[in-house]
């Protein structure tokens, strides 16, 4: 509509123009309409230049952002052309990966000529996660505003916003050495914690530990050990990515964040286990360090939460029926023993439970 | 406690929600200073003040101080511009206040430069409008102070601050380009009238300003506050987060414009020059159409283009020299029924002026002794003709005759009788003291006088063949040969103009003079008035030099007079065969009874003419040797198209077609509505379209509106249609934007509309749509839409006539 109220607004304008021409036989108004009947041609065709030649870059911090914390989205419109444009559309989509959660909206931005324009998205995350950004397209307006011309693009950036657990140090250590302790009890009992399930090739982003290097040496490439990530000397931790409508995924990955922030900190190896969305199973990660952790971390808020009943302690008790003792993360029941259990906000608990 | 204590934070106060959990804080762009915003958005006004006002003085060829003028337009226009930087509207309005107070010291101070330099400007306009009009002279205002150079620049620059003040409140607000160019370019009319163009640097200077507010007005992007962030967050609903402002696309568009336009002006200049470009048109309308008024208004002011006495055709009483304007009204002042035998027009005669005064034609009885009335009457009325024809209608003359006119007055002045040339009254000593006017002794106003006339259809040969030295000047009053001394020097160099000398007779005296007025005085409707204090005659055949039939007669009378022929002026009415040919045919008059003896046409038939007030006329009587009092008619043809005038019924022809039945143009005034026919069309085509577009963007709206409201997914349609019902809240009252969460906006139609059961409840159900991801359960979901169709049915109901017309236009 606003192109149209654009054209005859323009249409009028000529119209007065010739009329006063015609009329006065006005040399002044032949001027003005010579420019005013070549400036249409004037602006099509700059924003046609411009739609062969703008580029748009995009950026958002490379390293996990805290949740909370406030971030810069940073556009860079680079248009080396002559011809400036005063509206230039961006469609944006901004997602939460982890959530699912997503919104649309436009920005709407100048474009000078043989310049670069500059803008600044500050956002803060309010939940943990993927934050995704994508432009779909860029809509160019011509300077009369009687031309649009939509220029696909399918420039994508992320950035990961990680929990800030607080600091529950003391409670994870006696946790850990709890469980451990009945391990060893488990242990005395003829139960074997320690078992290597088969030999396989390396595959790159294995741990070096892992590596059966007898047998590389042998075979000339790198060989692993697989081995049931069951370790009578670690801790195996679950943690439920199943989320509701009070957005207790949130709590629940705080708590785990505090709690593997305080075996790390501490040097308490553990594994954690946790359902993979994309990968449709359980997934195990043996964390050793922080560096460990902090990949663990990006590699599960590159997954998806889901929403439903709980899956991680069904699916561990299958692939490990032989009995023992896991933390177990996720939302609690109500009826926790305080003795085995860690309290997060909004009724999450890290429990250690036994089977 | 009241101290100390701190006010809870919100956590997300003026945050945008991008999706959930996805907060944007205020965003942030490099747009430039508000400072250089001001002065990129002040060099639009600039141009366009310096352009309007410098290319006006440009055209007429004056010089001025052009540092001071452009100097104090800058300074002007960024003051006025940075008012908008202030931070608050108060410190605006002050600056404005302040400006106020500068500005009336200011022309108080150099009132007298203001002065001389618009006495300049007149001049100069007048100065160069006497060479275009080919005036004889023209007023010239004494200046004051004789610094051309300075004066004219102050004035200039008091005109620019009005223009400046102005010309900023539109660009900052409305950025109109309509009231931009009725506010800049009207100026420049004065001087294109007389085809002087401006000089091509003001040429670019307007042309940018008015690309310049076209594109910003077209993108948006010009108003903004000195408390505006970088980018307007429009809100969720638009989904748009839209930049204020940019001094970098300013400047660059401004850069652009003067390029491109420097270089166009230049290209076009050489390839079309304005010669080539006027040469172009082969006629020139407007100009032909408006120049004698305009000419008039030059020479007189605006006193010339008003009527110091009504006249809307119709009788004047001798009056001369009143009326600026003839706008007749066509309505019929007389109804005359008679039998046409001639090609020549009838005259009906009304007044008879004597002495020529004051700038009038003085009744013949003005200086009639008491007693004498009726002698005079029946000279005036030619009764001596009269009789003579009558005797050889009795004798059988071979080109006698004797006719029968009725005329009804219906809208004629009733002082005057209308009778035929050789009418023969029956009693002449009722008509009586014609001095006073008086309504009892003319036509009364519905009123039918029959006249019984001879009507002379052919002119002996000899008859006007006479010497002028040899008629018998014993037989008429001697101030028919009257020429009063103010006259006597224009008129003999007109006599020797028009090369009339003692040896030609009557006739050719006759013919030489309307000759010569036809080929060098054009006849006009607008003559304008003549100047107070100068002679109507003299000022008609020295200066003005057109005119209409009082300005011809009155000058052909004192030039018969001065070549000593017996001449007298005469008004009344005149129409010609082809008026009574269009008029209506009297079957209930017979023939005979109007008409006998010789007719030129032939039998025929009687008539009823319409005799309207266009009709009235002024011509001369001579007096012919042999014969006696005789029509001479000098008035030339009118080139003018006198049509319907009237503005509805020239309206309604205008609209139904280009040209009348008759392939006449039609005219409103002196305009040619028939050029303009398409305009009509145009106009027509255009706000057709734009009603069929607003309808379709309506309907579009509608249908939009309730796919949201009806797709399958059932929660995004409970979601739509309760924003639906939001809008129409808001579009009836305003303040619903106040209400900020969900369960404000349900409080508000709860107190406004209808009663909202378990308005918790129901709040908590729409936070649950419109937040959760989760499934809805469907009774949740028909609750919220029972909710929402009763809110709808309420606001129909309840609101008023004018927001139900707002509800349906949405």
């Amino acid at each position: 509509m606003k192109r149209i109220r654009n054209i005859i607004r323009y249409v009028v304008i000529v119209i007065l123009d010739v009329f006063i021409m015609y009329v006065f036989h006005s040399y002044i108004n032949l001027l003005l309409l010579v420019g005013l009947l070549l400036f249409p041609f004037y602006s099509v065709y700059g924003l046609h230049k411009v739609s062969q030649e703008i580029k748009l870059d995009l950026f958002v911090p490379e390293e996990p952002m805290g949740k909370g914390e406030e971030f810069q989205v940073r556009f860079l419109l680079h248009n080396p052309t002559v011809f400036p444009l005063v509206n230039v559309t961006l469609s944006l989509e901004i997602e939460n990966g982890f959530y699912g959660s997503e919104g649309a909206h436009f920005l709407n931005l100048p474009l000078r000529a043989r310049k670069d324009t500059r803008a600044f998205y500050p956002v803060v995350m309010d939940y943990c996660g993927r934050f995704e950004i994508r432009v779909r397209n860029i809509r160019l307006t011509d300077l009369l505003g009687i031309y649009e011309k939509v220029i696909p693009m399918e420039t994508e950036r992320e950035c990961l916003i990680f929990p800030l657990g607080s600091e529950r140090g003391q409670e994870a250590g006696q946790m850990y050495r709890r469980s451990v302790t009945e391990a060893m009890e488990s242990r005395e009992k003829g139960y074997d914690f320690s078992e290597v399930s088969g030999i396989r090739e390396y595959i790159p982003g294995d741990k070096l530990q892992n590596i059966h290097w007898k047998l590389s040496v042998k075979k000339d490439e790198l060989m692993v050990k697989e081995r049931i990530s069951v370790s009578a000397m670690q801790l195996n931790v679950l943690v439920e990515l199943c989320n509701d409508d009070q957005m207790r995924l949130e709590s629940v990955l705080e708590l785990a964040d505090s709690v593997t922030k305080a075996f790390v900190s501490q040097n308490l190896p553990f594994t954690v286990f946790y359902y993979s969305v994309n990968q449709g199973s359980l997934r195990d990660c043996y964390i050793g360090n922080e560096i460990e952790r902090v990949q663990w971390m990006e590699m599960l808020l590159y997954d998806r939460c889901y929403m439903g009943d709980g899956r991680v302690e069904e699916l561990f008790l299958q692939q490990n029926p032989s009995g023992g003792t896991y933390l177990y993360i996720g939302a609690g029941l109500g009826n926790e023993d305080a003795e085995n259990t860690i309290f997060g906000e909004m009724g999450a608990v890290a429990q250690l439970r036994s089977y | 406690m009241l101290f100390g204590k701190k006010k809870k934070e919100e956590p997300h106060k003026g945050d945008v929600l991008l999706a959930q959990g996805i907060y944007l804080r205020q965003p942030v762009m490099d747009n430039g200073h508000l400072v250089f915003n001001c002065f990129l958005r002040s060099l639009i006004v600039f141009l366009l003040v310096f352009g309007s006002i410098g290319g006006f003085l440009s055209a007429l060829d004056i010089s001025y101080n052009y540092l001071l003028v452009i100097v104090l337009y800058l300074v002007l226009s960024m003051y006025f511009s940075f008012l908008y930087a202030a931070p608050k509207f108060l410190y605006r309005d002050l600056g404005y206040i302040l400006f106020f107070a500068v500005f009336l010291g200011a022309i108080y101070m150099f009132r007298l430069y203001a002065n001389s330099g618009f006495y300049v400007i007149i001049n100069a306009v007048l100065s160069r409008a006497q060479a275009y009009f080919d005036l004889a002279g023209v007023r010239e205002y004494e200046v004051q102070i004789n610094n051309e150079y300075l004066t004219v620049a102050v004035v200039s620059i008091f005109v620019g601050m009005v223009m400046i003040i102005i010309l900023n409140i539109w660009i900052y607000s409305t950025m109109s380009i309509i009231w931009t160019v009725l506010l800049t370019f009207p100026l420049q009319f004065i001087p294109l009238y007389m085809k002087l163009n401006p000089d091509a640097i003001y040429i670019i200077a307007l042309s940018i300003g008015y690309l310049a507010v076209i594109i910003f007005k077209a993108n948006g992007h010009y108003l903004a506050f000195a408390w505006d962030d970088p980018f307007h967050v429009r809100g969720l609903k638009k989904d748009r987060i839209t930049y204020t402002q940019d001094a970098g696309i300013f400047r660059q568009i401004l850069l652009s414009l003067l390029v491109m336009l420097f270089c166009l002006v230049i290209v076009v200049q050489a390839v079309f020059p304005v010669r080539a470009f006027e040469g172009s048109f082969k006629n020139d309308r407007l100009r032909e159409k408006t120049s004698d008024t305009i000419a008039n208004f030059v020479l007189l002011g605006f006193a010339g283009m008003f009527n110091r006495y009504p006249s809307t055709g119709g009788m004047s009483g001798g009056q001369l020299g009143g009326i600026s304007n003839v706008r007749p009204d066509y309505q019929p002042d007389l109804i005359v029924s008679y039998t046409p035998y001639s090609n020549e027009a009838i005259y009906l005669k009304g007044y008879t002026g004597g002495a020529y005064g004051d700038n009038c034609w003085e009744s013949i009885y003005q200086e009639t002794e008491a007693g004498s009335e009726t002698e005079v009457f029946e000279e005036e009325s030619l009764r001596k003709e009269g009789l003579t024809l009558q005797r050889e209608m009795v004798s059988g003359g071979d080109y006698s005759a004797y006719g029968v006119m009725d005329v009804r007055n219906v809208g004629a002045d009733p002082a005057y009788l209308y009778y035929p040339y050789y009418t023969l009254f029956d009693d002449y000593s009722i008509y009586t003291n014609h001095s006073l006017m008086s309504s009892a002794q003319g036509l009364g106003y519905q009123k039918e006088n029959k006249y019984s006339y001879y009507p002379k259809v052919v002119w002996e040969e000899e008859l006007g063949e006479t010497l002028p030295e040899q008629i018998d000047t014993t037989q008429v009053d001697e101030v028919y040969l009257q020429v009063p001394d103010k006259n006597k020097q224009v008129i003999e160099e007109e006599c020797a103009k028009i090369g009339l000398n003692s040896e030609m007779t009557e006739n050719e005296i006759v013919e030489k003079v309307r000759d010569y007025f036809a080929d060098n005085i054009p006849y006009t409707l607008n003559p304008g008035s003549t100047p107070r204090g100068e002679d109507f005659v003299n000022y008609f055949l020295t200066r003005n030099r057109k005119g209409y039939c009082a300005h011809f007669a009155s000058a052909a009378t004192l030039l018969f007079r001065e070549m000593g022929i017996p001449a007298r002026y005469i008004e009344g009415y005149a129409f010609s065969l082809e008026t009574a040919l269009a008029s209506d045919e009297n079957t209930q008059k017979e023939y005979e009874e109007y008409y006998r003896g010789y007719s030129a046409l032939g039998r025929s038939t009687v008539l009823d003419v319409e005799v309207t007030d266009a009709m009235a006329h002024a011509w001369v009587e001579i007096y012919v040797e042999g014969f006696g009092w005789k029509v001479v008619e000098v008035t030339p043809g009118s080139a003018e198209v006198s049509d319907e005038d009237d503005f509805w019924s020239a309206f309604t022809e205008f609209l139904n077609g280009a040209a009348n039945s008759d392939g006449n143009n039609i005219n409103l005034g002196d305009l040619n509505l028939s050029q303009f026919s398409w305009l009509v069309d145009v106009v027509l085509a255009v706000i057709g379209f734009i009603v069929f577009i607003y309808i379709i963007r309506m309907v579009v709206r509608k249908a939009v509106r309730f796919a949201r409201c009806h797709q399958k997914d059932r929660k995004e349609a409970v979601i739509a249609r309760y924003a639906d019902v939001c809008d129409r809240i808001r579009l009836c009252d305003k303040g619903f934007d106040a209400c900020r969460s969900h369960s404000e906006q349900m409080l508000y139609m709860s107190a406004r509309y209808c009663a909202i059961d378990n308005r918790d409840k129901l709040c908590e159900y729409l936070e649950t749509v419109s937040f959760s991801p989760a499934e809805v359960p469907e009774e949740v979901l028909q609750t919220l839409s029972d909710m929402i169709v009763r809110v709808r049915k309420a606001i129909w109901k309840k609101e008023t006539w004018r927001n139900r017309i707002k509800l349906c236009k949405r």
